[in-house]
């Protein structure tokens, strides 16, 4: 793998905050044309390694390179090629959405109106309402429209859809999708498994500055953890299920059973066919018990 | 229409100048059309006011003559007010944006460091400019109102002197929140420098020990003698616009390389 073909490589970067921890020796490469997940719980590190990217905080130690470009010497090519969103966007209160973006496009060089009229409309979003009148949910549309109005070769998003309802944040996924075919490639940070395991081909996670964790979102689904809850008389069932091999966390009501699972779906399915089941829900365990199967694993 | 940086600051911010030029003018007429009552009224009462006084008040000569009034009764005592305009001004353009996180939206756009500081600048010096000739323009009507007349050049040279000494206070607070990025920090610094400087130089008049520190006092430097009575000092105008270049210069230096947090 060339230089020219990652997007992103991070190499032993540590930021320190004086007393406060910054991260600590992150090391992550990115292909060109790959999106790629950057995970974990508030205050892990996630924010700092992507202002380290886009030059708005220098490393302590360590390098970052961007398509081959040095993220400070190289700086104003990298954020030419680079779209950002930030997890709390700001832009002018006084200013349109219109006369915002529009603004971005002309320090760029260039302002494709129908291609923002395009997002827009993909987006749901009005162009045509001040800043300060809008809700989270309109801010962050606004913010996702300025990452992509240029076609960036990479997109860098803090949490990109929080805020936004299901329907955007399917438009939004769609869009990463299709850009991804022609080869663009995304880095999404987020503290919710949810919102990027629908999109992304492989994700980090980071835990306390230290990347704990690389791997391709197939795997992470396939180990994941599953909250179970089983709405059941039958004792015969409750009896089953706590001696399944990966069942953790087990408790019995008497008509529930609920536990974490970190073993084959296909045993658990069988185990439930055989008895009989009023009602079951499976869900993906929270983000940090992820991180503890994979922090515990780590550490074994 | 909001083509750059410069523009788009100006265009943010049409309201408050307007508004804040709207007022001034209004002050300066209200003052200036009180010229002819006052210079009978004050001159009068003056006449017995001791010497330590007179760099408060000024003396009756002061009053006796449009330029001396105009000197006294605007330039020196609205001078305070672009200052506390132009603190506010300029600390919220960099460090306030920074606070509120806009200029993190603005830093990832490719633009360099050193241009996005200037612009700013830029914007912020025209629209003290603004601010600046608008009691200019105030002193023009109210001359106009009681038939009165009044150096034309003379009356530039004391606006731009107005420019140049709020400039320096305001490029404090500028400096000082590009380099902290806090906004309280370089408002409260600057206006307590400016503070201390116009009461050193308003005092050194009078206390002869405060005449060596009077040196470094900005305030110093600006409308001594009065301008419009004894026309314009650009030796002193040359030392507040290069204390101001310094002081900017070192600002841009630090937040050309220092840390953005996004909030």
């Amino acid at each position: 793998m060339t230089e020219a073909k990652t997007a992103i490589n991070l190499r032993g970067v540590t930021k320190n905050y004086g007393t406060k921890r910054g991260i600590t020796d992150v090391s992550l490469s990115v292909k060109a044309g790959e999106i790629f997940g950057f995970l974990g719980p508030n205050g892990a590190g996630k924010t700092t390694t992507i202002s380290l990217m886009i030059d708005l905080i220098r490393p302590s130690k360590g390098k970052i390179s961007i398509f081959g470009f040095d993220s400070i010497d190289d700086s104003l090519e990298i954020r030419r090629r680079v779209g950002f969103l930030a997890g709390d966007i700001a832009l002018d209160k006084g200013l349109t959405g219109w006369q915002q973006l529009e603004y971005f496009g002309n320090i760029r060089g260039s302002f494709n109106k129908k291609y923002v009229k395009e997002l827009a409309s993909r987006l749901d979003c009005n162009l045509n309402r001040k800043f300060k009148t809008l809700s989270r949910g309109n801010k962050q549309k606004v913010g996702l429209i300025a990452a992509l109005m240029h076609d960036p070769d990479l997109l860098i998003l803090d949490e990109p859809t929080s805020g936004l309802d299901p329907l955007v944040q399917s438009s939004f996924n769609k869009i990463v999708l299709e850009r991804q075919k022609l080869g663009k490639t995304a880095f999404i940070s987020s503290h919710m498994l949810s919102e990027v395991q629908e999109i992304c081909d492989k994700a980090a996670f980071i835990r306390e500055g230290k990347i704990i964790a690389i791997k391709s979102l197939s795997e992470i689904a396939k180990k994941s953890p599953k909250q179970i809850q089983l709405f059941s008389h039958d004792k015969a069932l409750a009896l089953a299920v706590k001696k399944l091999s990966g069942v953790k966390n087990y408790s019995y009501s008497g008509s529930s059973i609920t536990c974490t699972y970190m073993g084959n779906v296909n045993l658990l399915l069988n185990i439930i066919n055989k008895h009989h089941l009023d009602n079951v829900t499976i869900q993906d365990a929270d983000l940090e018990t992820v991180f503890m199967k994979y922090y515990e694993g780590r550490n074994d | 229409m909001i083509k750059n940086t410069i523009t788009k600051t100006l265009y943010i911010k049409r309201w408050m100048l307007l508004s804040w030029c709207l007022g001034i003018v209004a002050l300066v007429v209200f003052t200036m059309v009180f010229y002819p009552t006052m210079s009978k009224t004050l001159g009068q009462s003056l006449k017995d006011v001791p010497d330590s006084l007179k760099s408060f008040v000024g003396d009756s000569a002061t009053y006796s003559t449009i330029a001396g009034y105009a000197d006294l009764q605007v330039f020196a005592q609205l001078v305070t007010m672009t200052l506390i305009f132009g603190i506010i001004l300029f600390t919220g353009l960099i460090a306030g944006e920074e606070a509120d996180g806009t200029l993190q939206s603005l830093l990832v756009q490719p633009l360099k460091r050193s241009r996005i500081y200037f612009e700013k600048l830029i914007a912020a010096i025209t629209m003290l400019g603004i601010s600046c000739l608008s009691i200019s323009f105030g002193v023009a009507v109210g001359l106009m109102i009681i038939n009165e007349g009044l150096n034309a050049g003379r009356l530039l040279a004391a606006t731009f002197a107005t420019l140049l000494v709020s400039l320096v206070f305001s490029s404090i607070g500028f400096a000082i929140g590009a380099i902290t990025g806090k906004r309280g920090l370089a408002g409260g610094l600057a206006g307590a420098l400016a503070f201390t400087s116009l009461l050193i130089s308003t005092l050194a008049v009078s206390i002869s020990s405060l005449r060596t520190v009077d040196k470094l006092s900005p305030f110093h430097y600006f409308n001594k003698p009065g301008i419009l009575q004894y026309g314009p000092h650009w030796d002193d105008m040359v030392v507040l616009a290069g204390i101001s270049i310094v002081i900017l210069v070192i600002g841009a230096i630090v937040f050309i390389k220092r840390d953005v947090y996004q909030p």
